[in-house]
């Protein structure tokens, strides 16, 4: 079934869905006799195209209803394409909305064999691979019992198990895993992986942006039907969030009154200060962080510190309009996308003097490099809450932690472990 | 599309790709089959007994009341070559099988939204499923009414009943054909489920199962139109013809039910694939 590794595994070219839709049905049947036009129509896809190649991981993030789903049903074959194309060299598994598709009386056993016959496997083969999925599903227990008395959690291990156990040469899945427990969520990454390392393509919806940055080669960005960006996933990933938050502040227009601020005193310490151009930034303006910086035990600018050596995080903030009380923080992420440590004003109860419009802060968090070697993103903040942002300034600065270290290279904290064996 | 129709060739395409298409999923087909059988008594005490008991009790309720409640026991002649019970059995069998299909195919789209939105199968094996389980009732009911023949009546079963198999053949084609018709259009007219309860349960005094033509009082002649428009009343005379009269008495019936069976069974399967790829769209 496999089909030529030269071509991509999905090639989509202009694809377009249109959905015509009606008030009632017999308007349907009167546009048939009458010339008038009774119908309202929605574009959920408009001119998409990209391609995937074999063995490649691809995310796609996009708000409710910006077509995601669509996309996914036109790739699995369930709906057609208004106008454009969809290519697919192999084998096709889904995992859509979850519980869909199975039968709520049916047995998991059942349900499993009835999954391979839809996509043409004999009931032979589907039997020899019952036992795996009980297997990897771990759902020995509840196997013969119908489906509709799954959890939520246990409909996403049979529908993960299900799909994959046809060897699929792609692999699509929409959201179905995040509901699963953290164990095994982990297993399905993993045999993800597996799939991939033998060139196997997946495409992956998730809202969650860790397994989009940590686990995807290339990420889409579906904004109202149409392919807003494709590219590497973490700058994705910056870029709908960025959405996300402009769109929940209400504060489309804070960015251009951010640009108008007159630049301010020069900080203290050497150097620039150089946003790393993959910086998000997002808030309502209220405050603005101007400058950041790492700092090193010799007061210096710095893009590189050696494990285990004291250093600062530095920044400096402008209040532009009233608030009523302001709170700082930083955090530090991988290149994945994972926090490895992050604090605040806030959580470490420490009290902000109130201010008033003009008024400068300088926030400074002195700590120990307790990173081990590797690249890490600065993130900084100034809030009124959690949930109320004057200005955040993701992954403004990025920076290299060096030096010595004794542990694996995949490490990322630096817990300077101290080796003894000792012949008893 | 009329005048391909008239093609038996595309006629003949559109069959063998069905065929085709049904043996590369023959395992899928017959155990959605079964599961449409199951599924109709799941939760009952007797479940998948009640396939069978269902058309028995059934049959037995039609000719106890038509048979020997109603005073219409006639003597043999030449109208009534053999008993009345195998009369009414003969139409009733294959009417009820047709109804239950035509019923149940309008659902057969629509009530598996979930498995027509999210899974990538062949469609087309919906209506055939339906069909196919409809078709179970068939054949219990009519070995029933063989031995009937064979034990119970004077003049015993007719060698035309050999032709029995071609009649199942020609009239599963027919079902197929509506079935892809109804299932297929009721996605776009929902009312149309309604209307199909309604016709069914009217077909089976529009159609010459109960009675003979010849019963009509004269006033009521002008109905025998709506007899000889009724597609299923030739359903009914060939099957009279082959188990109860035993030569082919009404010609007429055969050339139009086979003209109507191939003629639905293109022109349903032809529309089904043409309206199939916007089925997602409006579930």
């Amino acid at each position: 079934m496999r089909g030529d590794l030269s071509d991509p595994a999905i090639v989509v070219s202009n694809l377009s869905k249109r959905f015509d839709l009606y008030s009632q049905p017999a308007d349907m049947l009167w546009e048939m006799v009458r010339p008038q036009r009774r119908h309202k129509e929605y574009h959920a896809l408009s001119d998409v195209s990209f391609n995937v190649g074999h063995g490649e991981v691809v995310g796609i993030v996009g708000r409710n209803g910006a077509g995601k789903s669509t996309l996914l049903k036109i790739l699995t074959g369930t709906l057609e394409p208004t106008s454009g194309s969809v290519t697919i060299n192999g084998k096709v598994s889904a995992i859509l909305e979850l519980g869909t598709g199975f039968h709520a009386e049916y047995s998991g056993r059942d349900n499993i064999l009835m999954g391979g016959l839809y996509l043409g496997i004999t009931k032979d083969e589907m039997r020899r691979k019952v036992d795996w999925i009980v297997g990897f599903s771990e759902l020995g227990h509840v196997i013969d019992r119908p489906f509709k008395t799954y959890s939520t959690g246990m409909q996403a291990r049979l529908a993960f198990s299900t799909a994959v156990s046809v060897e699929p040469d792609i692999l699509i899945v929409d959201e179905a895993l995040s509901v699963g427990d953290a164990k095994f969520q982990r297993k399905c990454y993993q045999h993800m992986e597996d799939l991939r390392v033998s060139g196997r393509t997946i495409l992956f919806v998730s809202h969650d942006p860790r397994p989009i940055t940590g686990f995807c080669d290339r990420a889409l960005l579906l904004e109202q039907g149409c392919l807003a960006a494709d590219g590497d996933p973490r700058s994705i990933m910056n870029r709908y969030n960025k959405m996300l938050f402009d769109e929940e502040s209400g504060s489309r227009s804070s960015a251009s009154k951010r640009s108008q601020v007159e630049q301010i005193a020069p900080p203290l310490h050497n150097g620039t200060f150089v946003p790393s151009p993959s910086e998000v930034r997002a808030g309502d303006g209220k405050a603005e962080i101007f400058d950041a910086a790492l700092i090193d035990k010799q007061g210096q600018r710095t893009a590189s510190i050696e494990t285990g050596q004291a250093c600062s995080v530095v920044y400096w903030v402008k209040i532009h309009k009233p608030i009523d009380t302001i709170g700082f923080g930083f955090r530090f992420t991988t290149v994945q996308g994972t926090d490895v440590y992050g604090t605040s004003t806030g959580v470490q109860k420490t009290p902000v003097p109130a201010s008033e419009p003009g008024q400068i802060y300088r926030v400074s968090f002195d700590l120990t490099m307790w990173l081990a070697p590797g690249r890490y993103f600065l993130t900084v903040g100034a809030a009124r809450n959690s949930l109320e942002m004057y200005d955040r300034r993701a992954d403004v600065l990025d920076f290299e932690v060096i030096g010595q270290f004794n542990g694996y290279t995949s490490s990322i904290a630096n817990l300077n472990a101290a080796v003894a064996v000792e012949r008893l | 599309m009329p005048a391909s129709l008239l093609q038996p060739r595309s006629h003949f395409l559109a069959f063998g790709q069905l065929i085709a298409l049904l043996t590369r999923y023959r395992q899928l087909t017959w155990e959605m089959t079964k599961r449409e059988v199951a599924e109709r008594h799941a939760g009952q005490v007797l479940g998948t007994l009640w396939a069978i008991g269902h058309p028995v009790l059934l049959m037995a309720l039609y000719v106890f009341i038509f048979a020997f409640v109603f005073p219409t026991r006639l003597g043999l002649s030449e109208d009534l070559p053999r008993s009345y019970v195998l009369y009414i059995l003969a139409g009733l069998i294959p009417w009820i099988t047709f109804a239950d299909a035509m019923n149940k195919s309008t659902a057969a789209i629509i009530g598996n939204a979930g498995l027509v939105k999210q899974v990538a199968f062949p469609l087309e094996i919906l209506p055939v499923k339906v069909v196919l389980a409809a078709f179970v009732t068939q054949l219990v009911a009519t070995p029933m009414l063989l031995l009937y023949a064979m034990v119970i009546d004077p003049n015993g079963l007719p060698l035309t009943s050999f032709a029995l198999p071609a009649l199942f053949g020609l009239q599963l084609l027919a079902m197929i054909g509506v079935a892809y018709l109804l299932a297929s259009v009721t996605v776009f007219v929902r009312d149309l489920r309604e209307l199909v309860q309604v016709f069914t349960t009217a077909g089976l005094f529009l159609a010459p199962i109960l009675f003979l033509p010849a019963w009509l009082a004269s006033a009521w002649k002008p109905l025998l139109w709506i007899l000889y428009l009724n597609p299923f009343s030739h359903l009914v005379w060939c099957y009279q013809d082959i188990l109860y009269f035993g030569h082919i008495a009404h010609p007429i019936s055969w050339i139009l039910f086979i003209t109507f069976s191939v003629g639905v069974f293109y022109g349903g399967y032809r529309i089904f694939r043409k309206l199939k790829v916007i089925f997602g769209d409006l579930l």
